[in-house]
């Protein structure tokens, strides 16, 4: 694709000494990579930012924050020579598939401008002159001599400022270097008296720069990306049969380590634990379709696939899939059993690979539930994450149902609002499964569906295996936790 | 009754290109019957003296030379900034006519002498000629000068009467201090030279911030900087909200203008020219309010009551005894001498591009006193009631008698308001050397490339 061709014009050529990923990214890379070369990188890029996302919503700052991007950044686009190279292309090949639409671009954006900000913030303070300079940004960390003319007065702000911010003057003197900003482009620092201003010039404290240099790079990316959504109808034209369809899958993609597209060995739910199963291991998209399944004796095409798949991937063979299917949809009136299996057969018989294609379809991550579009409960369109499709009422009433109330509703429903889904949904995992800490643990909370699922198993194995609590509350519990005991 | 500016919801609103119906050329030809009362002699304000003054003392010129910012002479259409400035005014009889603008100073004068404003409202530059605003899909305004505006009526502090003129007069002090402060934090803070202080005529100051670069700020840059000079004031505390410690700039006017003032002006006693803020038991009372402390309140107010002491003295046992007793207010001690002293901005008047000023050398009908420019570094020395009226002008005119034959001094010379305009002069030749810089400047770094 048209992407690849120049020399690469990585930040570090002309520093010479250190690597560095700071970059605008305005040059698009210019050298041939391998279709799969292409794929790991837009993969690894995806899981970075996915991370970095997912730590936001969490909540987590500061330090915290930057550990999680560290630790990804090392792992994903280590700061190496090649890992330089897989950053500059994956930023361009994601900037591809997210230019489409207004919630790609901004999930892309936001992403991409953290990490961005990180990097700032962990670069020294000489080479970021030499880098700002080169972007035409025209701050400029102040010279000895005019730090320490103003010093009495960058000091006197300085304590100013730890006041405010509730942090002691000495680790906010920590990065003591301050630029000097044309006073209009702070007009926020300006207006709560939080920078020391003279002659026309806001002395900004590098903590305080990276948020305006931060605003910058994502009116440029923004622009970027915009101009790429113009493009794309042509370049996806050209690219049909090579990356166009695998750039467009990107944004939907699941990018865990499990592969969900089977049970795992030995775990396998059985027809009979459904019910039970629904109300005690199953996410909220699905417990929610199988109640309507059970409800409406239906579910629309988009629902049986997210729903059908997912029943694939708990361990349903294609035969106890039909028997769930069938024994729901003929008891509609208008429904029978020939009937069923000329409508509906082949798509549980494909969904299995058994037909067309004949590949073993995956069940759908979240990202891909949650971006499907057209959920519509009034005219039977019950597929999608609840968390994104139920309006507050709803989801409240929903979560009650399931045994969910209180201040855990609350932060379900804040989480909800903020469009954090799938922490929403760690949280609701967790108010399910007392004891359990998954948001604190694990960096990308829910991320699939049979990801939910077999946590849940595994929770409730772990207290069979300890506790008889359940068999109290439960008597069906027991077994089929215990049938699914996994490796 | 008289027209002021302070009557906004009476007035009828015209703009220029509406009041076609009046009948122009007449009104320019025959001077409007007012019948002159008996006591005219006396009076400071009146049509005729009004006429005088528009017809030989306005410095119509010098006005259009500050509005064009140099461009006068600039070839291109369009070019002259003077051609696209709002000029509003508010007639006799209530009647404000906007959108009014002027290619040359002949212009603005004859519609001077035909409409004799009692009032002259400055607004923006606009993208085009605001007379033709009609004409354009797009008409908004391009550039303005930062304004501030302060008002002895929003120092909430003060019992006194500010109807009263002589009460006025004897305010000045605090607003002498708000130009000093002021100009501190808009040179050295935000590097701007081209300051113009104008007396509004009554009981306030006007500042009209020229520099290029303070006319190119967009609205939300000017909020922003309205918000840095201006801390707000609480409604809960009564008192202006500084927080601690205080940022560098309102440390240093805390240091040098606020605390110095508050000493000696605000508690000094009124016999010798000060404020008198701690020597009647209701002022006592409002200033120990602030500290929303019964029990301190209670305490002052009895020992004041038994002692007389001169303000500062009383000052200085309250803020000693707050260090030891009541140590949660020390930082409300500085809060309050910031109510007292530091200067009360409109700060809504700053924010807008669009919002219209009162013009320099305006006469504010109440007083007949013309609202003259006032230079920061004097401004302690300003006395307001020394400013010439609308009569004073005219009889020193009077008393000059009539121009000789080939004497081309200006009338304007021969009054008390020479110096005002000399001062006018000075300024205006400041802001021109400045263009003049900016345009080499401009043109030896366009040679760079
Ligand atoms: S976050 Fe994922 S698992 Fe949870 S409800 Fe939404 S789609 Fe289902």
């Amino acid at each position: 694709m048209k992407v690849v061709k120049r020399e690469i014009a990585t930040e570090q050529s002309d520093a010479g000494k250190r690597l560095s990923a700071l970059s605008m990214y305005s040059d698009p890379p210019d050298k041939q990579i391998s279709i799969t070369e292409f794929e790991e990188y837009a993969f690894d890029r995806l899981r970075l930012l996915t991370t970095i996302e997912t730590s936001r919503a969490k909540g987590l700052k500061g330090k915290q924050l930057e550990d999680v991007i560290r630790a990804a950044r090392d792992r994903f686009m280590p700061l190496s020579l090649t890992g330089l190279a897989k950053d500059y292309y994956s930023h361009f090949i994601l900037r591809l598939a997210y230019c489409r639409s207004e919630d790609l671009r901004r999930w892309f954006l936001q992403n991409e401008v953290e990490l961005f900000k990180w990097r700032f913030v962990n670069n020294p303070p000489e080479e970021l002159n030499a880098w700002l300079a080169r972007n035409g940004l025209r701050y400029e960390a102040i010279s000895r001599e005019e730090a320490s003319e103003l010093q009495e007065k960058l000091q006197e702000m300085a304590r100013c400022r730890a006041a405010w911010y509730k942090e002691d003057a000495v680790s906010s003197e920590d990065r003591r270097e301050h630029y000097k900003v044309p006073f209009e482009e702070v007009i926020d620092l300006i207006r709560q008296r939080r920078v020391f201003v003279r002659a026309g010039f806001a002395y900004v404290p590098q903590t305080d720069l990276v948020s305006i240099v931060a605003t910058r790079v994502r009116a440029h990316l923004s622009k970027q990306l915009s101009m790429h959504a113009r493009a794309w109808p042509a370049l996806r034209e050209e690219e049909q049969e090579r990356l166009a369809g695998f750039l467009e899958s990107l944004a939907t993609q699941y990018i865990g380590t499990d592969d969900y597209s089977d049970a795992k060995a030995g775990s396998k739910a059985s027809v009979a634990d459904l019910p039970m199963l629904a109300k005690r291991s199953m996410p909220l998209c699905m417990s929610n379709m199988h109640t309507k399944l059970v409800e409406t004796h239906h579910l629309k095409h988009k629902a049986r696939n997210q729903f059908g798949l997912f029943l694939k991937g708990i361990g349903l063979t294609v035969e106890e899939s039909y028997q769930v299917w069938r024994s729901n949809f003929t008891k509609d009136p208008a429904m029978n059993a020939e009937k069923w299996q000329k409508e509906y057969a082949y798509g549980i018989r494909y969904n299995y690979g058994l037909e067309g294609k004949r590949t073993n379809w995956t069940p759908h991550s979240c990202q891909r539930i949650i971006m499907e579009p057209g959920t519509n409960a009034a005219s039977g369109e019950h597929h999608g994450c609840p968390f994104k499709t139920f309006d507050e009422v709803q989801l409240r009433a929903q979560l009650q149902q399931m045994g969910v109330a209180g201040t855990e509703a609350n932060f379900i429903l804040d989480k909800a609002r903020g469009q954090h889904y799938q922490v929403a949904c760690g949280k609701y995992f967790e108010a399910k499964h007392k004891g359990t800490t998954l948001i604190e643990t694990e960096i990308s909370g829910i991320s699939h569906p049979n990801q939910y699922f077999e946590k849940s198993n595994e929770f409730y194995e772990k207290q069979t295996g300890t506790s008889s609590e359940i068999k109290a509350e439960s008597s069906s519990a027991v077994p089929a936790a215990e049938a699914m005991a996994t490796s | 009754m008289a027209t002021g500016g302070e009557s906004e919801g009476k007035k009828r609103r015209i703009n220029a290109d509406e009041d076609e119906e009046m009948p122009e050329a007449s009104a320019a030809a025959a001077p409007r019957p007012l019948p002159a009362p008996p006591s005219a002699a006396h009076e400071q304000f009146s049509p005729e003296l009004l006429r005088l003054y528009y017809d030989r003392l306005f410095p119509v010129v010098q006005m259009c030379r500050w509005l064009s910012y140099g461009t006068q002479n600039e070839e291109a259409a369009g070019a002259n900034l003077l051609h696209k400035r709002e000029l509003s005014f508010t007639t006799g009889d209530d009647v404000y006519i906007r959108y009014l603008s002027y290619e040359e100073p002949a212009a603005f004068k004859k519609d001077l002498l035909s409409k004799l404003p009692h009032k002259i409202d400055i607004g923006a530059i606009f993208s085009a000629a605001p007379r033709d605003h009609k004409k354009f899909k797009l008409f908004e305004p391009h550039q303005r000068e930062f304004i501030i505006d302060i008002d002895l009526t929003d120092y909430d502090f003060l019992d006194v009467d500010v109807k009263r003129l002589e009460t006025c007069d004897r305010c000045w002090p605090l607003m002498a201090l708000a130009s000093r402060v002021l100009t501190a934090a808009l040179r050295e803070d935000f590097g701007f030279e081209q300051l113009l202080w104008v007396y509004s005529g009554r009981r306030g100051i006007h500042c009209w911030v020229c520099d290029p670069r303070a006319r190119k700020m967009s609205n939300e840059v000017r909020s922003a900087v309205a918000d840095y000079l201006g801390p707000q004031l609480n409604a809960a505390t009564g008192r202006l909200k500084v927080s601690i410690p205080m940022h560098p700039f309102l440390r240093s006017a805390y240091d040098n203008e606020l605390l110095p003032f508050f000493r000696e002006k605000i508690l000094a006693s009124e016999a010798s020219g000060g404020f008198g803020m701690l020597d009647v038991p209701a002022r006592q009372a409002k200033l120990l309010d602030m500290f929303g402390d019964e029990e301190l309140k209670e305490e002052f107010l009895d020992l004041w009551a038994r002692k007389d002491e001169p303000g500062l003295k009383r000052w200085q046992g309250l803020t000693g005894k707050v260090e030891t007793k009541f140590k949660k207010h020390v930082s409300t001690i500085v809060e309050i001498v910031f109510t007292y002293t530091y200067p009360r901005l409109d700060v809504n008047v700053s924010k807008g591009m669009n919002h219209l000023l009162k013009s320099p050398w305006c006469v504010h009908p109440k007083t007949g006193r013309v609202c003259v420019p006032v230079e920061p570094e004097q401004a302690s020395t300003f006395d307001p009631s020394s400013v010439p009226t609308l009569r004073t002008c005219a009889d020193q005119l009077d008393a000059a008698g009539r121009a000789k034959e080939g004497e081309t001094r200006p009338d304007i010379s021969r009054t008390q308001l020479a110096q005002y305009e000399a001062a006018f002069d000075n300024f205006l030749k400041r802001c021109e050397s400045a263009q003049r810089q900016e345009r080499a400047r401009a043109k030896t770094s366009s040679l760079d490339f």
